[in-house]
């Protein structure tokens, strides 16, 4: 690149920079900073500055050590079921096809849909003796005795599951469409000659164009996931017994229902830190922003 | 600015709006009411609806005479259900007399909390709140509020003002001030489903055997059919303490030397049996069961008998037909009296970043007046707190407005005080023991231990409070 | 010749089963949302579960339309969309571009940045937002969600802009600019065109996003004539009362616009380009 290039890509990360100086070092430097204080709704008189306290309790409260589980079991079992789904969708969607058209159409919608009604319509799917599912699923015949979906402490955290992937299997499927679309027709028609079936076509010609994308969509999609409560706080509110409570459901009740600022903050504090080593070597492992990756 | 612009004559507040307008933040909601507290009445009653984008509208009014107050209202349950009801009364208000104009912002009832939080915290609060019944300690804890009681002692109709009510909320306070007037309440039920109960012929349940009884003789798992539902979700322990005081009949929440009663062995011996119905009188899925799904279950028939005020009835209604369902009183307790407990409702408070509280107080004395609280409570099928409202004739035609207000009038009626003014009270009720219920539900703590500990919970705290 | 020809039937013959399969899994819950959004309250909470309306009524939609206010809350939501991702796409073409083209000091360090954006959940930022805008008069003024909404959405979208943009091979841009074109006119002129599935992409994305967006919609906004869809929805469910009629016909007005923008979308994606043909 020539000399006076240089300056160039800070002038154009300019605006982004103003914006988030601007909107969010307050807002962050905040949380830090209140989770050292006791700041709780309920008793403002008492609200002070209080040390490592809050962490302190952290590390001997049950219930964080059961929704840190949780949340793991959730981001792991989502994040991999939906890539899985998608990549496999995005596949047999880049084929020309009659029809290709309105199934890509289909399959994207649930993206679209708010988060008010994805909560209250899964509630109505899985309704125990209202619901459609076990309607459904009793007068096909695959069970005889309506399920407890979201209230048998076996079932619960699964029905969360399948409702989230349903919600965020598009996501990937776009994403990784559109990268898919990079690849260029030829290398797939030399590869075939070269004998490679469809795995090897999928690691050894599609895989090196998306990859960027895909380790992407997964780092954020595990970052979003981590962070995502309107579904369980909907259906199962963190029950039965916690078996549903991830550390941001955990979060949302202490800070947002409790009126707990200052645990609250010290949690988002220590999600904040897990999520920052994850995302670091997960970059660093994948290689993300070389330039010579592709 | 809202100071400002009142104080400042008509010349000052044209150009603070011109002005405004002109740098193109004239949508936010300060300098809006800024702007529109010097418009004439006939200008901004109209311009209610088309809220703060009336600006320029009401700059080229101002130059009128009198002086206008606009004053924002929040409503903590907006929806289709109640908004229109309260736009016609703010309208019949704002319509009633020249000086004062407010405005309506609803705000959906599941966020409503955190809204009010932000706003508290930011000092950005509405003029006039409607506060939701568990929220009233901390507001009050938090000085936010206008002490009421000098504009209650001067109002000539505070006599008609249901006194229970104002004194459940002098509780909040730990010197005894008033800082919210309930305009409305619901009262704990037994709703049942009359038409299951008369195919199945079972009778009423009067006494609790009966009840427990009933539960057991309408199950019909089979067919997808159970005696009874209840509330696993968060407010599952609001739910079980009506229902254990109503059981045991026990007088008071604290025995003389402060150790809360909870754990009473009537309770647990209710607890017990309460227990058992789980998962072969009601379905498995209870235990996380929020209000819509326990309403679901009722009203599609699947749950003959439920618990829950007299909030719901519009639903049932919206359902069922009125010979298919009943509020009844829940069945009498061990010592013959019909207990349940209750504590501090809410209502309306004007929040102390109120200019003009005066003005604000105009309002809620228009709200608590007998036209204003009929229209209101036969609309949405609460309980009036006028008392003259009680003797209108849709109160008696309401079946379950009337049965509440029988048993709370009959001599064995006993109410036991919930502890509201306690900090901890809504972390202890909705977060520490609903999931210890769950986990009692689940066989994973014993009864005695799930009521110990909630117990414990409420002695510690009433101690704290003591020792303040 | 056959057993090639065959094997390409049953490969296709199960694809379009996974298709389906697929499709109706995904369909199921749209089409108990429009159900639902035909019958009468009634009927949604009754028992035998009904599969279709035993009595077909749209006085949902128009409830929702005229008294429940849709009409101004798909207005107010179509602004703030459309407006946040303009933003957005501008934005974060220009951090992408500058991401995949220069290398330059702090450049991980700009990228860590953007994603540490994500890390907070949104219910622990509102307060010190709000102040913020409380500050400038933003409040109740619908430029404090659209500035939201880009800031949040710029990281996720200039990282994938970045990519994009890399997969494009820069050769075609340097020999645009040996021909006497500007920088700016190559990017224009010889990127752009390559780029737009991309740009399809991150736009989809970011309307959608800030079509659905609840949590800031409600705290930063508080007058009904500038609530924006979500906001409208969530009233339908009141402490004691919840309206699915409502919601579910709100909703279905609510994805007219994802719909068509689908529909116009896709041309883009399915285009391929052949961007990669070029890099080779």
């Amino acid at each position: 690149m020539r000399k006076k290039s240089r300056y160039i890509p800070y002038l154009l990360m300019m605006p982004t920079l103003a914006l988030l100086c601007w909107l969010l070092i307050y807002p962050v430097g905040n949380v830090f900073f209140t989770s050292f204080r006791q700041e709780m709704l309920n008793r403002p008189k008492q609200n002070a500055f209080i040390g490592m306290d809050n962490y302190i309790r952290i590390f001997s409260d049950p219930v964080f050590w059961e929704a840190l589980w949780n949340s793991f079991r959730w981001v792991v079992s989502e994040v991999l079921l939906q890539m899985v789904f998608g990549l496999g969708l995005a596949l047999i969607l880049k084929e020309r096809f009659r029809g290709c058209g309105i199934f890509r159409a289909i399959l994207f919608l649930p993206w679209a849909l708010s988060g008010v009604l994805v909560s209250l319509l899964w509630a109505m799917m899985y309704y125990e003796n209202v619901g459609v599912l076990n309607d459904l699923l009793q007068k096909l015949g695959i069970i005889s005795k309506a399920v407890a979906w979201t209230g048998n402490k076996n079932t619960a955290f699964w029905s969360l599951v399948i409702a989230e992937l349903w919600r965020g299997i598009p996501f990937f499927s776009i994403m990784l469409l559109a990268s898919l679309q990079t690849v260029p027709e030829e290398l797939y028609e030399a590869c075939r000659a070269d004998g490679g079936g469809a795995l090897a076509r999928l690691r050894y010609v599609s895989f090196p164009y998306i990859k960027e994308t895909l380790v992407l969509t997964t780092l954020l999609r595990t970052i979003w996931e981590f962070n995502s409560v309107d579904l369980i706080l909907n259906l199962t509110g963190g029950g039965p017994v916690h078996k549903t409570t991830t550390l941001a459901v955990y979060l949302a009740n202490t800070a947002r229902r409790d009126g707990n600022f200052g645990y609250g903050s010290a949690l988002a504090v220590i999600s904040f830190m897990i999520l920052l080593v994850l995302a670091a070597s997960y970059l660093k492992l994948s290689g993300f922003g070389k330039e010579d990756s592709l | 600015m809202k100071k400002q612009a009142g104080k400042l004559a008509g010349m000052a507040a044209a150009v603070l709006s011109a002005a405004l307008l002109a740098t193109g933040c004239g949508g936010s909601q300060e300098s809006g009411s800024a702007a529109q507290s010097d418009t004439t009445a006939a200008a901004s009653t109209d311009a209610v609806s088309a809220a703060a984008e009336t600006e320029s509208e009401a700059a080229e009014t101002e130059e009128a005479s009198q002086e206008v107050v606009t004053l924002t209202f929040w409503d903590e349950n907006a929806g289709e259900s109640r908004t229109p009801y309260y736009e016609e009364l703010i309208r019949r208000f704002n319509e009633s007399q020249d000086h004062i104009v407010v405005e309506y912002e609803g705000i959906p009832s599941s966020s409503a909390k955190e809204k009010y939080d932000v706003a508290i915290a930011t000092d950005t609060t509405p003029d006039i709140g409607h506060c939701n019944a568990a929220w009233g300690s901390n507001w009050v804890a938090q000085e936010c509020l206008v002490n009421l009681d000098d504009y209650f002692a001067a109002w000539d109709g505070s006599k008609d003002i249901n006194e229970n009510y104002v004194r459940l909320n002098r509780e909040l306070d730990p010197e005894g001030r008033l800082f919210m007037i309930t305009d409305t309440v619901s009262s704990p039920l037994m709703w049942v489903r009359t038409d299951i109960l008369k195919e199945k012929g079972v009778e009423i349940p009067t006494t609790w055997d009966e009840f427990f009884d009933a539960a057991q003789k309408l199950t019909d798992a089979a067919n997808g059919l159970y005696g009874f539902a209840f509330r696993g979700d968060s407010s599952s322990c609001v739910e079980l303490q009506h229902v254990l005081y109503a059981y045991s009949g026990i007088e008071d929440y604290f025995d003389d030397q402060g150790v809360c009663t909870i754990n009473a062995p009537e309770h647990v011996e209710f607890m017990e049996r309460y227990k058992a119905l789980y998962n072969t009188c009601t379905a498995e899925s209870d235990i996380t069961n929020g209000y819509k799904e326990m309403v679901a279950a009722f009203d599609s028939g699947s749950a003959a008998m439920i618990f829950h005020n007299t909030g719901s009835a519009s639903e049932h209604a919206a359902v069922l037909s009125p010979d298919q369902y009943q509020a009844v009183a829940f069945p009498i307790s061990k010592t013959g009296t019909y207990s349940y407990t209750a504590g501090s409702q809410g209502g309306f408070c004007i929040f102390d970043t109120c200019e003009y509280p005066d003005e604000a107080w105009e309002f809620i004395q228009y709200m608590l007046s007998e036209d204003a609280n009929s229209y209101w409570n036969q609309s949405i099928g609460q309980i009036p707190m006028n008392n003259k409202v009680l003797e209108e004739a849709w109160v008696d035609e309401s079946q379950c407005t009337r049965e509440a207000l029988n048993i709370l009038a009959s001599d064995k009626c006993h109410l036991v005080s919930q502890p509201k003014y306690l900090p901890d009270y809504s972390t202890i009720m909705n977060t520490n023991n609903p999931p210890n219920f769950q986990a009692m539900l689940l066989d994973e703590m014993s009864v005695q231990e799930f009521l110990d500990q909630w117990a414990n919970q409420m002695t510690e705290a009433y101690k704290e409070y003591q020792n303040q | 010749m056959r057993s090639y020809l065959n094997r390409k039937k049953r490969v296709q013959t199960f694809m379009y089963l996974v298709l389906i399969l697929a499709a109706v899994w995904t369909l199921f819950p749209f089409y108990w949302t429009f159900v639902t959004s035909l019958k009468e309250s009634a009927e949604i909470g009754a028992k035998p579960i009904s599969y279709w309306p035993r009595l077909l009524t749209v006085e949902n939609y128009v409830q929702a339309w005229k008294t429940g206010g849709f009409s101004g809350y798909f207005r107010n939501s179509l602004k703030v969309a459309l407006i946040s991702t303009f933003f957005t796409v501008m934005l974060s073409a220009m951090d992408g571009y500058a991401l995949a083209r220069f290398q330059f000091k702090g450049k991980t360090f700009f990228l860590l940045l953007l994603l540490c954006t994500q890390f907070f959940p949104t219910a622990m930022l509102i307060i010190p937002l709000f102040k913020i805008y409380n500050g400038a008069h933003l409040i109740n003024n619908h430029w404090s969600l659209i500035l939201t909404y880009t800031v949040f959405h710029i990281p996720f979208n200039a990282a994938l802009m970045r990519s994009f943009i890399s997969g494009i091979s820069p050769s075609l841009e340097e020999a645009a600019m040996v021909d006497g074109c500007g920088r700016f006119q190559a990017v224009i002129h010889v990127l752009f065109p390559l780029l737009l599935p991309g740009i399809a992409a991150v736009a989809a994305y970011s309307f959608i996003s800030c079509w659905n967006e609840y949590l800031y919609a409600l705290m930063f906004v508080s007058s009904d004539s500038k609530y924006t869809i979500p906001v409208g929805l969530s009233m339908t469910i009141g402490e004691y009362s919840i309206n699915y009629g409502q919601l579910c016909a709100g909703s279905m007005i609510a994805l007219i616009p994802i719909i068509l923008l689908f529909m116009y979308v896709q041309k883009y994606m399915v285009s391929g380009l052949g961007a990669g043909a070029i890099k080779g």
